[in-house]
């Protein structure tokens, strides 16, 4: 009689948990039917939950027909292991799917890992009342299984990282705006002295640039780096006025240029006299005479005093005055 | 040094004077090609050999032969083709039925002036035995080795066109050759007296000018032409141009250039400046001897990359920039 009874209690209590056994997932649901028409489920929101963190489980209720058709008794709260509950709420609603009417009873715990492990939502019984019969029914969900895990870094916890961070950006920008603003100012300072410059003619430029190239008067003059100066100046001025490449070309194609350029024979005939002279000096590994150096330095002088004149473009200052007459 | 300078100068006046003689002697026979011929002549005075491009009928023979006739000395043609062997050029052990013994047989090398016409028709292993002669000045035939005469100088041809069947130079070995000349055609006015020259009944000829011993003594004055340290600084500077562009603000061809001109370049620019300065009748180097002379001192030297085939920008076009760029003293 003993093991008949046991059996019986053994069939009862699988058909009232007639549910599959659940996985580590993070919802997991226990639904029992009773006639097939009220379904019970309880869930959480996560599977694993940090120290510092909450975890949602929620048991549902529902049934079709109306809220009325069942009773549901009050339960306890669910038993817990490593979990309290710092919040709960209920709520009733009823849906309408599939054009049947269905009651849904959700009762929704939050819950607080107390140490990190494992934490257990122990089964919870559920006791109702079919309206329709009168007959007392019971329903039970799962163990539920959550991992808490270490906790999470608290926003703020490294809030000084953040701050260094900040700081380092800032200074970054600090600098960079410095820099620019620097820049600006050179820029500024730049385009100040060049409109400067720009004001002085070339010639007068170069006449200045010629007295301070060469010292004729100096004691200590060395002739042969006088010529190597002079021969330089020249070319620079004459890559700046005429557009030949001054620096790159040889005496030879500079004059040929020259030529093209139809510019006064005597400024040619004069600069090409001065190039070669210097090109003798500075690549014979002559010293030079002074006399030579001087009559350079004349002629060059006299050449910048002439360009400052406009005495030097013979062809192209004809049109202007046409152009001015008419 | 001024004495020095003074003293050179008077030594290279005189001993350039032939430099006119050759010049009006050549140009009874070949019309134009100025400056092939000079490009001849400071090859023959800076001991450089050279390497000549440029479509069949521009009296490249026709001038090596002038040349070798005006200046008394022996001249020898060899017509390179795919089946020449090494001995056919140098010389080789002949067995003497009489004697019983091996003599040597002395191949057409040993001349002064050698023509390689079209040095790129023969396998590798015929230029080789060339090249290996031109940079040794002596052939070894047998046991026995024998020195090249003096003076000795190998125009070697290629043909741009008919890739064909061709065993190109490898670039090892165009590095040998002082300078590469690009030949083109005459201009109209070349072109119509050089018709009126070859289609008269007496073809025209050079006489004998110099002899091989003027040459000797003007090859040792080139050695005495004087180069400043400034021109030599300019020479460097040319050829680190074309291995590190970027230094010398040329970042745009950076990427065009495989391979940079050797040390090799700068020694033939060297010589080639002095010889163009001799020929000048100059005793001292101008950086316009070292511009005349650049392109055909480093046409050949340099590599271009494929980016810059893919652009059809040439050595020339590398080289021209490089010159264009750096500031001559």
């Amino acid at each position: 009689m003993k093991v008949l009874r046991f059996s019986l209690f053994v069939v009862f209590i699988l058909s009232l948990q007639a549910v599959p056994s659940f996985s580590q997932d993070s919802t997991k649901v226990a639904a029992l039917p009773t006639g097939g028409e009220i379904r019970l489920s309880a869930s959480v929101d996560q599977t694993q939950v940090p120290l510092n963190r909450t975890v949602s489980f929620t048991v549902q209720l529902q049934w079709t027909g109306d809220l009325d058709k069942y009773e549901i008794h009050q339960f306890d709260n669910p038993l817990l292991e490593n979990f309290e509950i710092v919040e709960n709420s209920s709520a009733n609603r009823v849906a309408n799917v599939n054009g049947e009417t269905r009651a849904i009873q959700e009762y929704e715990y939050t819950l607080k890992p107390k140490s990190l492990g494992m934490g257990y939502v122990e089964g919870l019984i559920i006791t109702y009342t079919d309206m329709g019969n009168d007959k007392e029914y019971r329903l039970t969900t799962n163990r539920i299984d959550v991992k808490v895990t270490d906790p999470l870094p608290e926003p703020g916890s490294k809030s000084w990282i953040l701050w260094v961070i900040l700081i380092f950006v800032l200074v970054i920008v600090v600098v960079i705006f410095i820099r620019q603003a620097a820049k600006k100012k050179a820029e500024k300072k730049r385009q100040a002295e060049l409109e400067a410059a720009a004001s002085v003619p070339l010639e007068e430029q170069y006449l200045e640039k010629l007295k301070d190239a060469v010292d004729l008067s100096s004691p200590d003059l060395n002739v042969g780096d006088g010529f190597a100066r002079l021969s330089r100046l020249l070319r620079l001025f004459l890559a700046e006025k005429f557009h030949v490449a001054g620096l790159e070309a040889t005496t030879e194609d500079v004059i040929t240029e020259l030529h093209n350029k139809d510019l006064d024979d005597r400024f040619v005939s004069e600069t090409a006299e001065s190039l070669k002279k210097a090109d003798l000096i500075k690549f014979s590994g002559g010293a030079g005479e002074k006399s030579d150096l001087e009559r350079m330095y004349t002629l060059i002088e006299s050449s910048l005093q002439k360009s400052l004149r406009g005495e030097l473009v013979k062809v192209l200052d004809t049109p202007q005055e046409e152009t001015e007459e008419k | 040094m001024n004495i020095d300078i003074q003293a050179i100068n008077e030594k290279i006046q005189k001993e350039s004077e032939f430099v006119e003689k050759i010049t009006s002697e050549v140009g009874k026979v070949i019309v134009g090609q100025k400056y092939m011929i000079e490009r001849l002549l400071i090859g023959l005075l800076a001991d450089g050999h050279i390497l000549l491009e440029g479509v069949p009928g521009l009296a490249k023979t026709m001038a090596v032969k002038t040349l070798a006739s005006v200046i008394r000395t022996g001249f020898q043609r060899i017509q390179f083709t795919p089946d020449l062997l090494p001995a056919d050029l140098i010389g080789t052990m002949i067995y003497d039925q009489h004697d019983g013994k091996f003599s040597v047989k002395k191949g057409p090398v040993f001349s002064n002036l050698v023509l390689a016409d079209e040095i790129n028709r023969s396998p590798a292993k015929v230029q080789s035995a060339l090249l290996e002669a031109m940079q040794e000045r002596q052939v070894t035939i047998g046991d026995e080795t024998f020195a090249l005469p003096a003076p000795f100088l190998v125009l070697a041809t290629q043909n741009p066109i008919e890739q064909e069947g061709t065993y190109p130079l490898p670039e090892a070995q165009v590095d040998r050759f002082m300078l590469k000349l690009s030949v083109g055609y005459p201009d109209r006015d070349e072109e119509l007296e050089i018709m009126r020259r070859m289609t008269r009944s007496e073809i025209p000829s050079a006489d004998s000018v110099v002899t091989p011993k003027d040459i000797l003594k003007a090859k040792s004055a080139v050695h005495e032409v004087y180069i400043d340290p400034k021109i030599e600084n300019y020479i460097i500077d040319i050829v680190f141009a074309t291995r590190k562009p970027k230094d010398y603000g040329l970042d745009d061809i950076e990427e065009l250039i495989a391979y940079g001109a050797s040390p090799r370049a700068s020694i033939n620019l060297t010589l080639a400046a002095k010889a163009h300065a001799f020929i000048r009748r100059r005793g001292f180097v101008t950086p316009e001897d070292v511009r005349s002379i650049g392109m055909d001192v480093l046409r050949h030297r340099i590599i271009v990359t494929y980016e810059a085939e893919a652009e059809e920008i040439t050595a020339e076009d590398v080289v021209r920039k490089v010159l264009n760029k750096i500031e001559v003293p």
